[in-house]
């Protein structure tokens, strides 16, 4: 079966810039993928692309096996959801959700019963005769969300939606936008530069740099094995420790990082001599009271606290292990395990929490 | 006691420091605008005398010599047309090259707005002469049509038409401007939604564009039909006293035959049938075109 999108060495420039550089990217039928990536990256482009809102310089862009390239948005058969709303001030909540529907010829009868089904879906039956300028930022969100599904379109493009809501309603949108998502099982693109969101909303995140995607998979892959430093930085906080390999064995691959030596797992890159850098997340990171030295983990090493954020849930340290800084994150278990500035520490981690990057790419 | 009332006093500057602001304006436009106006308005119910002007005691004989006589309603009439067809094709007219002038950007949009704006810097006076000379009898545009034998004989050009164009010609310029901060106001994504939700280029005109605008649509009518239905200068140069118009007449008065109290009365016709006509406007339009509340000027 043909994947419901695909897109072929998509190129776009604006003058001398060159905004998508043989963009390449499939998804499946009822699959989410999202764009990650910083400002500028080109991904709002892409997501204009697909709409039909702007024309590619080169490439082919297929909807169920088509090429729409010739097609106006109007006809696309898209649904798109704003970074502002978008929602027409002038009009009621009900006749914003109607308008495709006027719009594709549709009968009255069959319009509001459809409109009266979409706002159950986004649980908002009671706002039909309100005017947009009436409802909070995540109704309009919602409202917004069902006009561009109410027409049934082959995908549904996300422009950062959640981008002008708050950090709670956003925390509460994404997992509602998550529900109607399971429920409907529509096809989407999302577009994003919330790391966080990405993780959460998505089968899929293409993680987004120049013009291209860096890397593609689940959000686990994403999190867990980075392909560089890039989407290892862009995504989650992380340690970075420039370093060269030491010395191998067949368990593991020791790596010189200034005064540190780090155990890390061995992979046929890794040669003695060789520049790497060491990727650790501080959420691996485990400390223990005191200077030990019988730990039966592969790293074990001696650390001084030199800051403590208390954030609630979790606790954030800034270590100092032998002129290296380190950032651990630890969950709060009552008051008994809180490490105090000026404490002697040992921090300890297994040799898969670490990943090993080649050295010398640079993504500025 | 008068320690109290310095304190009251403090206390209000404190609070109401700010009315300050409006100090200027309001001095200003109380000696020179509302005081006039106001005595305008008492010279409007007084009789006329040759010597004096005017005597003060009060009569309502110069309505009722306004109301009584066809010739002043159709001063009324004519005002009213000239105003509502100005305001009508400048806005007509205006639209577009306002909705043009917002989409570009760059060298296109300086040139094209000091192309479309340049009637605002030069003297009406200077502008409505050219338009004259062109249109006169032996102007350029009635010797090139005779030379080309499509015209026989002078023809007279300078109608309340030509007065209509040229009012269009004017004002157009400031209708312009506050079209385009109002098309600029309306948001490029809410376009972009009707487009994919499968509006044509027509729907989203007349279903998003037009009611969205229509704030900048009226307060552009009313500024053009204001400043046109007023306006002296330009049909005295183009119509002259042949197009009976309650402006030409107030000058006349004013000057010709002295009558300052009927000329005030006809000033008061004019400015409440200014007042009248717009505030219809503004009530039909809230009507028909505001729904609910927009925060869009």
């Amino acid at each position: 079966m043909d994947p419901r999108l695909k897109i072929e060495d998509l190129n776009k420039s604006f003058g001398a810039l060159h905004v998508l550089k043989d963009f390449n990217l499939e998804i499946g039928q009822g699959e989410v993928v999202t764009l990650l990536g910083p400002s500028g990256c080109g991904k709002t482009t892409c997501l204009h692309l697909v709409a039909g809102l702007q024309t590619a310089d080169t490439g082919t862009i297929y909807l169920r096996g088509q090429s729409v390239n010739a097609i106006p948005p109007r006809k696309r058969r898209v649904g798109m959801v704003f970074q502002r709303w978008a929602l027409f001030p002038h009009m009621t909540v009900y006749e914003n959700v109607a308008f495709g529907l006027k719009m594709r010829k549709l009968g009255k009868k069959e319009i509001d019963s459809k409109v009266k089904e979409v706002l159950q879906v986004v649980r908002l039956p009671q706002v039909a005769d309100k005017f947009p300028s009436q409802l909070s930022g995540g109704m309009q969100q919602r409202i917004g969300l069902a006009r561009a599904i109410v027409v049934k379109p082959d995908i549904l493009l996300l422009d950062e939606p959640f981008s002008n809501l708050d950090e709670l309603l956003r925390r509460e949108m994404e997992v509602e936008m998550r529900r109607i998502q399971e429920h409907l099982r529509m096809t989407t693109l999302f577009v994003t530069h919330n790391q966080e969101e990405a993780l959460i909303m998505s089968d899929r995140v293409a993680v987004m740099w120049d013009g291209r995607i860096v890397q593609i998979g689940s959000p686990l892959e994403i999190y867990n094995r980075p392909k560089n430093e890039f989407v290892c930085t862009f995504v989650g906080d992380v340690n970075c420790l420039e370093g060269q390999v030491e010395r191998i064995s067949d368990m593991l691959v020791v790596i010189r990082s200034g005064n540190l030596q780090l155990a890390a797992t061995p992979s046929p890159e890794l040669q003695v001599g060789k520049r790497a850098l060491v990727t650790l997340r501080p959420e691996r990171i485990d400390i223990v009271e005191g200077h030990s030295d019988s730990s039966s983990r592969d790293n074990s090493i001696h650390a001084t606290i030199k800051e403590r954020i208390y954030k609630g849930s979790s606790l954030t340290y800034y270590l100092d292990a032998s002129g290296v800084s380190l950032q651990v994150v630890r969950h709060s278990r009552g008051n008994g395990t809180l490490h105090n500035i000026g404490d002697p520490v040992s921090i300890e981690f297994d040799a898969s929490d670490l990943v090993v990057l080649e050295s010398g790419e640079s993504y500025d | 006691m008068i320690d109290k009332i310095a304190r009251s006093i403090l206390v209000f500057y404190k609070t109401h420091r700010w009315v300050l602001m409006l100090l200027p304006a309001t001095a200003l436009l109380t000696a020179f605008f509302l005081v006039p106006l106001l005595n305008l308005g008492r010279i409007a119910f007084f009789p006329h005398d040759r010597l004096t002007i005017y005597v003060p005691h009060w009569t309502t004989e110069n309505f009722r010599r306004f109301f009584s006589d066809s010739y002043y309603w159709i001063m009324v009439y004519n005002s009213l047309k000239v105003g509502m067809l100005t305001a009508f094709f400048a806005v007509l007219v205006g639209y577009p090259v306002a909705y043009y002038l917002s989409r570009s950007s760059g060298i296109e949009r300086t040139i094209l707005s000091g192309g479309f704006l340049s009637s605002v810097f030069i003297s009406i006076l200077v502008t409505t002469l050219g338009w004259q000379i062109i249109l006169l009898p032996f102007g350029a545009i009635q010797k090139i049509l005779s030379s080309l034998g499509l015209l026989e004989g002078p023809v007279r050009l300078l109608t309340l038409t030509t007065l209509v164009v040229v009012l269009v010609y004017l004002h157009i310029s400031y209708a312009i401007l506050i079209l385009v901060a109002s098309i600029q106001s309306v948001p490029k994504d809410k376009i972009f939604a009707a487009r994919i939700l499968g509006a044509s280029t027509w729907k989203i005109f007349t279903k998003i564009m037009l009611p969205l605008t229509m704030p900048g649509i009226v307060s552009s009518t009313i500024l053009v039909f204001t400043l046109s239905m007023s306006s002296y200068m330009v049909p005295i140069l183009i119509t002259g006293q042949r197009v009976k118009l309650l402006p030409i007449a107030i000058y006349n008065y004013t000057t010709a035959s002295m009558n300052w109290p009927f000329a005030s009365a006809i000033a008061m016709v004019l400015f409440a049938v200014t007042l009248v006509i717009t505030y219809l406007f503004i009530a039909v339009t809230n009507r028909i075109g505001r729904r609910g509340k927009w925060e869009m000027v």
